[in-house]
């Protein structure tokens, strides 16, 4: 009886080892255009999103590309009319907060800096950007927290995939 | 490494000095609940330390990915059973966590659960292939934090689920003859939680435990298979696509008694099983060693 509890147990231990035709492999991003449901699209590192209302656009690109989970990305956004000029009125980005849908959770990133006036007007910059784990395309998401004329609203920006 | 070949050492040198176990009639199928009362136990401890670690992040097409959250997670789990009826036992567990990632590490107690085993049908000598049948009913409070609330930036901080949990089920074993055999099913159901986002709900989580196993007066050698399967989450009632999952673990677990009121046990299991189905879940391996004393 004790042979046969060892054997299981090692066999047990080897059959538990790793699967070799799935090792770690960092996962690119296609680059090619991707629609979500609510009518975002993206194309290589350039995203796009519009306001619930329907009356305003935000393009998003980051850098470097392309998202990997554990890194830091500058993301650069910038919010412009629906015919796709640069927005002129009073707006302000108030948080950029990455979300991932698929497992109900953000990230805590104390280094994550704060959306900052960036070059023409409705240009923002936001620093550190990071992502605390790997995600299919869509499962990321940034949630930009906006105010403008007294009103704050969130638009919400599917990712590509996030690697690991 | 040294921590598996510890524990594996003490639990075969245990096995040499171990006199020989009664019979079993009451052994569950494991992965439910980590203490079972035999017939003739009214009251029982039990102390399991666990080491799991080896995390892989699993996403929705079964591809593996190197985490960014915990690397390790130690636990001891306390656990206590006592015997309401001859049918009916109660038994209470709290676990204390110990999570790693690299030099940055948090401790706390997770979630406390109650539990209850009813015995639906008792298995008797007359009959030893019939399977003693019993129902479960489990309540988990949801008082630490989870992932979904962590604010630690590898999720260091996350020991409990996050909702409050109410389980029940069915379980069958067959303990009366050398080969013991097991099933059980049982759902679990979330209580829906508020946050700045509206109501987040989880999908309920099915789970399917088949054991098959060895045991004759003093060891129980079972491996088996645990199935789980939960279906997409919602958030301000909205379903979140790609967020079902589904996982199968592989354990071994090896059992000894070594006085008629000691029994210690060693289990190892694979969680989110290479090979098998899995989805949208985290891979790892974790190892437990595990010592019950009847109480008189």
């Amino acid at each position: 009886m004790r042979a046969l509890f060892i054997a299981a147990l090692f066999s047990f231990i080897a059959a538990c080892g790793d699967d070799s035709s799935s090792k770690d492999q960092p996962q690119t991003s296609e680059g090619h255009e991707n629609h979500d449901a609510k009518g975002g699209t993206h194309e290589g590192s350039e995203l796009e999103a519009s306001s619930e209302k329907g009356d305003l656009m935000v393009k998003v690109q980051f850098d470097p590309t392309p998202l990997k989970a554990g890194s830091f990305y500058t993301f650069h956004i910038q919010f412009l009319t629906m015919e796709g000029t640069p927005f002129e009125g009073d707006l302000s980005l108030d948080k950029v907060n990455p979300f991932m849908q698929t497992m109900n959770h953000g990230v805590n990133n104390p280094d994550l800096g704060a959306p900052m006036a960036h070059g023409e007007k409705g240009h923002f910059m936001v620093k550190n950007v990071k992502f605390s784990m790997a995600g299919e395309a869509q499962s990321w998401v940034l949630d930009l927290t906006i105010t403008r004329a007294g009103e704050t609203e969130t638009i919400r920006v599917p990712l590509p995939e996030v690697s690991g | 490494m040294r921590f598996f070949l510890t524990i594996m050492v003490l639990g075969l040198m245990s096995w040499g000095f171990a006199p020989r176990l009664m019979a079993c009639s009451s052994c569950g199928s494991g992965g439910e609940d980590p203490l079972i009362l035999f017939p003739n136990e009214d009251r029982k401890l039990y102390f399991g330390l666990t080491r799991e670690d080896g995390y892989r992040d699993i996403n929705y097409d079964g591809q593996k990915s190197r985490t960014q959250g915990i690397l390790r997670r130690q636990s001891l789990l306390l656990a206590y059973g006592h015997r309401l009826t001859s049918r009916l036992v109660v038994l209470g567990s709290v676990p204390y966590f110990y999570n790693s990632h690299g030099d940055e590490s948090y401790q706390a107690f997770g979630d406390g659960q109650l539990s209850f085993r009813y015995d639906l049908y008792q298995q008797t000598f007359a009959d030893p292939l019939i399977p003693q049948v019993q129902l479960l009913l489990a309540r988990r409070h949801a008082s630490t934090r989870s992932i979904e609330t962590s604010r630690d930036p590898y999720f260091l901080d996350a020991v409990g689920g996050g909702y409050h949990e109410t389980r029940m089920g069915l379980d069958l074993f067959s303990g009366m003859t050398a080969l013991v055999y097991g099933l059980s099913g049982s759902v679990t159901y979330y209580e829906p939680s508020i946050d700045d986002r509206g109501r987040q709900e989880k999908a309920p989580l099915f789970t399917w435990n088949l054991t098959v196993g060895y045991s004759d007066s003093t060891y129980k050698l079972i491996t088996g298979l645990v199935a789980e399967r939960q279906g997409k989450r919602r958030t301000g009632g909205e379903e979140i696509e790609r967020s079902d999952h589904l996982k199968h673990n592989l354990f071994l677990t090896g059992e000894a008694q070594l006085t008629p009121l000691d029994r210690i046990r060693l289990s190892l299991v694979q969680k989110a099983t290479p090979r098998l189905p899995r989805r949208q879940t985290a891979e790892a391996t974790s190892l437990t060693f595990a010592y019950m004393r009847q109480l008189p």
